[in-house]
């Protein structure tokens, strides 16, 4: 059978800009500052963050900004060698260590990578404290990761 | 003017995050198997189309799937070298080496003895303004055969009688 | 409501490198389930297929297969989700007395495309994407140890699972080749390569080549088409928040919504006793479990207890579910079309005793977000 199967080559290629709107450019701006804003549901008190325009759960808009600390709880975490590739499966040399935070007093949990440990170490419920990028510009990326505090 | 101050005032611009929607390894697959048997004659300088045996409709370039019937054709029947316009556009382009922007013509192909059309070539250089819908024309095969659908090089533009006809009739009016 | 029956149905073997281009391959699937109801094209009156741009590689990926669907001149219409949310479609169509004969088929070829990058395009493109830590192997991961740490599953419990499906997807001959495997282990499982911790690659629905479609009619005319036609009885939809970080990973909230307005929809009081047979589509070996609890099959955390063999209490995936084929938009009428074998008596050396009353599954999104339950019986009770 094999051999009667013409394969073509496609490329899709398309590139976007996207607006991050309002809510999330205040959280971008904080980050810029070495700081994390979330927002509160004047309804249901649930904190948010990234913040958002609307609670899930209470079909409300939010309008309370709040400031979030650097500390937080790990809520769930992963480790792989598999790298995240849009392109192809591959894997990589290094172990990408991911996890769940929760900072404290927030009631949402960011997916960020978890860093300056090793995959033994990690546990449920641990601390961990946030790793800025040296020269934040207002990205995602300005957060580098969180680290256990101690530096278990 | 005025619209464009109030989406200012509406709506501040905020950050951007770049993204990018990029698919370079998808692989398209397509089954040569059933198509075959046209290449194999197209080798030989011959044509041939796909005959549905419950609708009659022939296909050329063979068709898979009957879309009215539902069911996969497997009636080779042979075509004649000629062929007609079925419908005709035009692009503007501009070649290299060319100073000008010029027409060139797009033509679907209607092959005598089929009922699907598709997209092939004129002769190169042929002027845009003289194709017309029903214009025959005949197969021009390509020097060495590959046995694939660039054997066919072209399709020349062959004499046409019914503008004769045309013309006595005008006349004669 | 009104009953709407399935009195069709075909699958085009699933495969790593399936050796056809997709509109024969689709072709195929709608063609058998034609011919297995014994109709022609003309009779259909609408066609909903389930593919995605993304799969195929090109935009309205639908205008392309409209010959090989069998919607040349119909009314077409797509879903850009899971099979099992296209066959919703069908139903509400017939349901709603302007069509008759709906034909629904789901199709998509992994064996094209990184099927790993589609899944990394789902993200929140403003911050998730940026950030680049999500696709369906860490979202099973973030599922898995969440349900694992919340109810003390052992990892041992999970891979059951995985060895329960692939020894039944070997019984089936319409599974993935790669997936059949009769004398695997709860060792094999655990030392197979780990995709990303704690899930394993035989835990996880690998995707492969494939498509399934199927034929839904009202109930007088399905009455005419066939004998006994699998009715549907019960459908419920549920969809969740898109946010990993606001959801409880360890049950499926979503699951339950949905099966409970697909209950009452059946008048089922007691799923424990009056399911017969259960067909999921589990992304990974734990969301069988969690979803299974979910449908309210057992206790929360006593997924693992069940007895859900083929000769158990209630069997769950006797086909081999996802882990035996999983073939993205195919599945979940896949699902649809394995209960209907069931029911119908024509699941040939996996067959369920007696088995009347089904309830099948499908899905989409990270960690089972969004769900859609079908309660399907048959005429024998």
């Amino acid at each position: 059978m094999k051999g009667e199967i013409l394969t073509t080559k496609g490329a899709v290629r398309a590139e976007f800009d996207f607006w991050v709107g309002l809510y999330l450019d205040k959280f971008l701006e904080g980050l810029e500052q070495k700081k994390f804003i979330g927002n509160k549901c004047s309804k249901c008190g649930k904190v948010y963050i990234p913040p958002r325009k609307i609670c899930g759960d209470c079909f409300e808009h939010i309008e309370e900004y709040v400031d979030l600390p650097e500390t937080g709880v790990l809520t769930n975490f992963t480790f792989t060698k598999w790298a995240i590739s849009e392109r192809r499966p591959r894997q990589s040399k290094n172990i990408k260590m991911i996890g769940l935070v929760k900072l404290d007093g927030a009631d949402s949990a960011m997916l960020l990578p978890i860093l300056e440990t090793e995959p033994e170490n990690l546990k449920i419920g641990m601390k961990v404290q946030v790793v800025w990028s040296e020269k934040p510009q207002g990205q995602p990326s300005d957060i580098k990761g969180f680290k256990p505090i101690g530096g278990a | 003017m005025a619209r464009l101050e109030y989406i200012k005032k509406q709506y501040p611009r905020t950050r951007r995050v770049h993204g990018n929607w990029y698919l370079s390894s998808y692989q398209y697959k397509f089954n040569v198997k059933r198509i075959n048997q046209c290449l194999e004659h197209l080798r030989m300088g011959e044509l041939v189309g796909l005959k549905c045996r419950s609708c009659n409709t022939v296909s050329f370039p063979p068709r898979l799937i009957c879309p009215k019937c539902l069911k996969m054709p497997d009636q080779w029947i042979h075509l004649r070298e000629t062929a007609t316009v079925a419908t005709f556009s035009g692009t503007y382009a501009k070649e290299s080496g060319d100073t000008e922007i010029r027409p060139y013509p797009v033509v679907a192909i209607r092959q005598d003895g089929a009922d699907t059309t598709w997209l092939a070539n004129l002769p190169e250089g042929f002027d845009f303004f003289k194709v017309y819908v029903g214009m025959p024309l005949k197969i021009k095969w390509a020097e060495d055969k590959k046995g694939d659908f660039s054997d066919i090089e072209y399709y020349e533009p062959i004499e046409d009688p019914s503008i004769e006809m045309n013309k006595k009739e005008e006349a004669e009016n | 409501m009104d009953k709407v029956g399935i009195v069709g149905y075909y699958q085009v073997k699933p495969e790593t490198d399936i050796q056809m281009s997709r509109p024969e391959m689709i072709f195929y699937a709608t063609r058998g389930a034609l011919d297995y109801a014994g109709l022609k094209r003309d009779d259909l009156s609408t066609v909903i297929s389930a593919t995605n741009d993304y799969y195929d590689g090109k935009t309205i990926s639908n205008c392309f297969t409209v010959d090989a669907g069998g919607a040349y001149l119909k009314d077409e219409s797509k879903v850009e989700m899971d099979g099992a949310h296209a066959v919703n479609y069908g139903l509400m169509r017939c349901l709603s007395g302007h069509h008759k004969l709906a034909l629904v088929w789901g199709a998509s070829q992994p064996s094209t495309f990184y099927y790993g990058c589609v899944r990394v395009l789902e993200n929140d493109p403003t911050f998730d994407r940026p950030i680049n830590l999500l696709n369906d192997y860490t979202a099973a991961a973030l599922g898995m140890r969440a349900y694992m740490n919340k109810f003390g599953v052992s990892v041992e419990d999970i891979a059951k699972v995985g060895v329960k499906n692939h020894k039944n997807a070997a019984k089936n001959p319409l599974a993935w080749n790669e997936a059949q495997l009769p004398g695997i282990t709860v060792e094999d499982v655990l030392n197979s390569e780990m995709l990303s911790d704690p899930v394993t690659k035989l835990m996880h629905a690998m995707p492969c080549d494939g498509a399934t479609a199927l034929i839904l009619a009202p109930e007088e005319l399905a009455k005419k088409i066939i004998d006994d036609p699998v009715w549907i009885t019960g459908v419920g939809l549920c969809q969740e928040t898109y946010y990993l970080g606001d959801r409880d990973l360890s049950t499926s909230i979503s699951m339950e919504k949905a099966s409970q307005h697909a209950y009452k929809m059946a008048g089922i009081n007691d799923p424990r006793k009056d399911i017969d047979v259960v067909e999921l589509f589990e992304h990974s070996a734990y969301e069988e479990l969690i979803l299974a609890e979910a449908l309210g099959l057992c206790e929360k955390g006593k997924g693992a207890n069940l007895s859900s063999e083929i000769n158990g209490e209630i069997p769950i995936n006797p086909s081999g579910g996802a882990i035996g084929a999983f073939t993205p938009c195919a599945i979940g009428i896949t699902r649809l079309v394995e209960a209907v074998k069931q029911i119908r008596g024509e699941a040939n050396g996996y067959q369920v005793k007696d088995a009347n009353r089904a309830i099948a599954h499908g899905q989409i999104g990270f960690c089972a977000q969004n769900n859609i339950v079908f309660i399907l019986e048959g005429g024998k009770k």
